[in-house]
């Protein structure tokens, strides 16, 4: 019950008087002390949010000067023990004082009652004793205070400013020398738990996990694997820390990108954690393109160095990756040890060949030309199926609808478009198929590829359209050598003659109307390009002049005519043209 | 007109061949038969061609004004006037010739007779429809077997046995026979082959009477084909080939060629060089040296070069090797720019004859020669694509200058649509023959099922004239139809999409 202060004494009275000049300076003295109270943070102020640590547990981030206003008190209480009485004997429940307790001053006629209720202990993944701590530095000699690590500026710490103790006041003692909390050098399995064990934790909390920053380096995807902070550890001659992923990862981590994750020990020694999979169920794979992938002779090396590590491959890339190419005999043994997409993982990255030559007509195939622009590097659901690969647009027709069929994908879809020929490859593939035809069958099957196009006649869209009307100047300039798929006879001049551009029977004058000399032009004309003659005449043409026997004799040997070599090959040519074979 | 299906005297060719298809599709019934699976695939093709022949024509040499032998009649036409002829020459144009050739390719495949024991036969059939079926090479040869062999694969080596084809530095040959591979090391191949050798391009003997029907001087032997070929990839981005080999005619009288190429390719730190050599042993005469290279130059553009020496090759059988043809060099450009949805392609080259030694000094020929070529292709969307180009190519004998763009539309996976106009002229040195073909026309193509898609195309063609003199029509209507079928079980390969 509050005592009231009376006044005493009727108004006029001197001892009214007296009593009215001590009540004012009663009021100084009490306002004095107020301020100074007020200064010394008895009655609060901008105190600091805090932490009150325990054993094994972490506080959620409160504000310590919210929960309780330690500077008020500081002249009150010389130790911590005195409230905090369960700290060096690790009783959880003695952490914090009881409300009995403050009720001692805080009776509501000493002081004013106050609803102390205590902290709110939140779930953590921290693994902290304080007796383990307060017995080891004492063994060492080395006692810590509990200002050390609870003060606001550590051991120097005014009395009974408080705040939170923060990870790096960890880091002052262990002797990792990390740089920082989440410096990649650091230990973190050495004050927190594997997020499979700390139960507790909410899924929402787990996502809350602050990302080390050297998580965002660019080399980190391609790195992690041989752990960054050991190559790091490593430029400056140091040992490796003990793995820390652990400590914010679980398996389900990995396998939302890793293929191989059942074959990597690495990735199997991480548990399951069911929260985990619940946060990364959607977000899509990613798979940086590494550096060697890059290099413009990659697409010929690729294959010796799968053959000589696999496993540098299949994280990113399953065997549909590799056999939407290669479906001839090239490279079977090492795709086949590649793993398969499981229908609830990711597909890894899938590659697409893009058509050696992008023309419109001449793919008679439905889904292609797709995919030119290159695909991203990061997956994505398929907002649909997902168009067929391409090929190229010279074997397409011809090859059947199985050649266009898609593998079987899991949820997130990586396609990257690989243009595996260079521009014009379709006319330029001559020496690269003769020399490197093992290359060529490990993506084209040899028994039908080739003879797509080079058996002639039925297989359109290698030329352009109308090129019947348009051959001409190519047969002329011999851009391609035409026999490598026609036989100039049954087919150029059987064309010819039935168009009525080929001779048959006697010459006729007329069809070569642009010179007006033809009759000594047209030698110049048949030496430079002969081969455009035979497509319209027959040898008969050529010997009613050219020829000894029937002809008029005129010879058509040129000054680099091995007439007796020609003869050793094959005399019986000499003889149409020459009376009793080759002349001596 | 001459039809080219046989030629008179020449020997009927009813019954051999059907006899020989028949053989073979009973061989390819039963080894499907005795197979533990059997994959067909089908590609059938046909096509509407409408084309004007040429026909000669004379007029008499009176009612053609000027003198000298090329003049021109009074409504233009060029007409060839011999001295003492009372009829000037010329070409002209007849009647519209239609034909619908169909062409049937067939590919099985049959394993399971033991281990890397393969059966492989490529089949083809053809016929022609319409006025002139003719008109269509070879559509009068109802049958062909491309290739049709048994095969053992093994890890070291292996064994051909039958109607097979060779792709090599030499080109594409057939012939009846067998034929040893052998990988004594990773890396090396060496194939030693050979049999009864086929007429290139043609599969058929060079006496079945095909090559008779158009040229009378056709050989009088079959020939056999002899050949060594081995491959060899020193190094990862490395490989070389090399290839020696004779056609010899069965009496053993002599050659029908002999001939060896030299093929290689080396992927450098950024460049790519490729190079070929083929040699006529026979003349002793160099028909081919390319040397070529490809690079990227960063950004999306690449570079390429080539420099290339060509002189035509001639079978031992015919005369014109004898008739000393000679080459020509040439060098060619290329850039190419790739960048996002955008593809942009720009290639040039020049060529110049070797001297013949031949023609006249103040009317020459010319001999040399130049094309350019640019082309881009631009994916707006991911259903859009639209392309163009054009292409000049000026130089002796015939020049020709086009260009076309078209566009193309997806229709999600199973479909497409595309539109294509283009225009083009051609010019001749040797004749006179000018005008321009405007073009317009669509493709389309639709997968009906996982192993059936149909693609066809429809064009149509319009030739104007410039000078109205012009002999040759182009006006023309060209349709094609084609669809790809498979029957049959999958025969494990691990490629069950991808490029074939």
């Amino acid at each position: 019950m509050m005592k009231r202060w009376r006044w005493n004494g009727p108004a006029g009275s001197p001892a009214r008087g007296r009593r009215g000049w001590a009540a004012l300076a009663g009021c100084a003295v009490v306002a004095a002390v107020a301020l100074l109270a007020v200064d010394a943070g008895i009655f609060g102020g901008s105190g600091e949010p805090g932490r009150f640590g325990g054993s094994g547990l972490a506080f959620a981030r409160e504000p310590v000067e919210a929960t309780f206003p330690h500077a008020k008190h500081a002249r009150l209480f010389p130790t911590c023990q005195g409230c905090h009485t369960g700290i060096e004997r690790g009783d959880a429940e003695a952490h914090y004082p009881t409300p009995a307790l403050c009720a001692n001053c805080h009776d509501g006629v000493e002081r004013h009652t106050v609803d102390w209720q205590g902290p709110t202990r939140g779930p953590s993944n921290l693994r902290f004793s304080h007796p383990e701590h307060i017995r080891e530095s004492g063994r060492r000699g080395e006692p810590v205070s509990c200002m050390g690590c609870h003060g606001e500026d550590g051991a120097e710490s005014r009395w009974m400013r408080v705040a939170a103790a923060q990870p790096e006041n960890c880091l002052s003692c262990h002797a990792h020398r990390a740089e920082a909390h989440l410096a990649a050098s650091n230990r973190c399995s050495v004050c927190h738990l594997p997020v499979t064990e700390a139960k507790a934790l909410s899924a929402g909390r787990i996502a809350q996990f602050p990302k080390p920053e050297w998580h965002e380096s660019p080399d980190f995807l391609l790195e992690h694997g041989r752990g960054l902070g050991t190559a790091v550890l490593a430029a400056r001659g140091e040992s490796a820390p003990a793995p820390n992923c652990a400590v914010c990862h679980a398996r389900q981590s990995c396998e939302r990108c890793h293929l191989d994750a059942s074959a990597r020990p690495a990735i199997m020694a991480l548990a399951p954690d069911d929260r985990v999979a619940l946060l990364v169920r959607d977000l899509p794979p990613e798979y940086p393109v590494p550096p060697s992938h890059e290099r413009a002779d990659w697409l010929s090396r690729h294959g010796g160095v799968a053959a000589a590590d696999v496993q540098r491959c299949s994280t990113c890339h399953a065997a549909s990756s590799c056999t939407s190419c290669h479906i001839g005999s090239g490279g079977q043994q090492v795709i086949a040890s590649l793993p398969e997409a499981r229908p609830d993982g990711p597909s890894g990255v899938l590659l697409r060949a893009l058509p050696g030559r992008l023309r419109i007509g001449s793919a008679a195939e439905p889904g292609a030309m797709r995919g030119m622009a290159p695909g991203s590097s990061r997956g994505r659901a398929p907002e649909r199926r997902d168009p067929v690969h391409t090929p190229d647009s010279l074997r397409i027709a011809a090859l059947g609808p199985e050649a266009v069929s898609l593998p079987e994908r899991g949820r997130h879809a990586t396609e990257r478009v690989v243009r595996v020929h260079p521009a014009g490859f379709d006319r330029s593939h001559g020496a690269a198929a003769a020399s490197d035809q093992m290359r060529c069958t490990g993506c084209h099957e040899q028994r039908t590829f080739c003879a797509e196009c080079h058996t002639g006649a039925s297989r359109p869209g290698f030329h352009p359209a109308n090129f019947v009307v348009r051959h001409a100047a190519e047969a002329y300039s011999r851009d391609l050598n035409c026999t490598s798929c026609h036989n100039t006879e049954t087919f150029c001049r059987a064309c010819h003659i039935e168009t009525g551009r080929g001779s048959s029977g006697p010459l006729q004058a007329g069809y070569h109307n642009a010179q007006p000399l033809w009759i000594l032009q047209h030698a110049q004309a048949a030496r430079q390009n002969l081969e455009t003659c035979t497509s319209c005449h027959v040898q008969r043409d050529c010997m009613q002049c050219h020829s000894q026997v029937g002809g008029r004799g005129i010879s058509p040997h040129g000054p680099g005519f091995d007439a007796d070599r020609a003869a050793s090959k094959n005399a019986v040519v000499c003889f149409r043209c020459h009376y009793g074979g080759p002349p001596r | 007109m001459v039809s080219c299906k046989r030629a008179k005297g020449s020997r009927p060719r009813r019954w051999g061949p059907r006899l020989v298809a028949s053989g073979l599709v009973l061989l390819v019934g039963a080894a499907s038969a005795a197979a533990q699976g059997v994959r067909v695939t089908g590609v059938t093709t046909s096509q509407y061609i409408s084309i004007r022949p040429i026909v000669p024509d004379s007029i008499p040499a009176a009612e053609v004004p000027g003198t000298g032998e090329l003049r021109r009649a009074a409504d233009g036409t060029p007409v060839s006037c011999r001295a003492g002829d009372t009829y000037c020459r010329f070409y002209r144009s007849a009647d519209r010739a239609s034909t619908v050739p169909i062409i049937q390719d067939i590919d099985v495949n049959a394993w399971g007779f033991g281990q890397g024991v393969r059966f492989h036969a490529q089949l083809r059939g053809r016929h022609a429809f319409g006025s002139a079926d003719g008109l269509w090479p070879r559509a009068d040869d109802a049958f062909d077997a491309l290739a049709v062999y048994l095969e053992l694969d093994r890890d070291r080596f292996r064994l051909r046995g039958g109607r097979q084809w060779r792709a090599s530095g030499l080109g594409f040959y057939n012939f009846d026979g067998a034929s040893v591979l052998v990988r004594p090391i990773r890396g090396l191949s060496v194939d030693l082959y050979g049999g009864r050798g086929l007429t290139r391009g043609l599969n058929e003997s060079r006496t079945g009477g095909a090559l008779e029907a158009i040229e009378p001087l056709a050989p009088d032997d079959a020939a056999y084909l002899l050949g060594v070929e081995a491959r060899w990839r020193p190094a990862p981005g490395a490989a070389l080939g090399a290839v020696y080999q004779r056609e010899i005619r069965t009496d053993r009288a002599g050659l029908y060629s002999e001939r060896f190429a030299l093929d290689g390719r080396a992927a450098l730190s950024r460049a790519t060089l490729t190079g070929s050599l083929q040699v006529d042993v026979a003349l002793e005469e160099v028909n081919e040296a390319l040397l070529r290279a490809d690079a990227p130059l960063g950004r999306g553009l690449g570079a390429s070069v080539e420099v290339r020496r060509y002189r035509p090759f001639f079978e031992l059988w015919t005369i014109w090797g004898a008739f000393s043809p000679v080459g020509h060099r040439e060098v060619l450009a290329g850039v190419n720019w790739r960048r996002g949805d955008l593809d942009l392609d720009l290639r040039g080259g020049w060529r110049q004859y070797d001297e013949t030694g031949k023609g006249l000094s103040f009317a020459p020929l010319r001999d040399d020669g130049w094309r350019i070529m640019a082309a881009g292709a631009w994916r707006a969307t991911p259903d859009w694509l639209f392309e163009a180009g054009y292409r000049a190519d000026i130089g002796f004998g015939a020049a020709r200058s086009e260009g076309d763009v078209g566009a193309r539309r997806e229709l999600g996976e199973s479909g497409y649509v595309a539109f294509r106009a283009l225009a083009f002229q051609r010019l001749y040195e040797f004749r006179v023959d000018d005008g321009v073909v405007l073009g317009a026309g669509a493709d389309a193509g639709f997968r009906i099922g996982p192993e059936l898609t149909v693609a066809g195309s429809l064009y149509a063609y319009r030739h104007r004239d410039g000078t109205g003199a012009n002999a040759v029509d182009w006006t023309q209507l060209r349709g094609a139809l084609r669809l790809l079928w498979a029957v049959g079980r999958d025969p494990g390969l691990r490629g069950v999409g991808g490029v074939r």
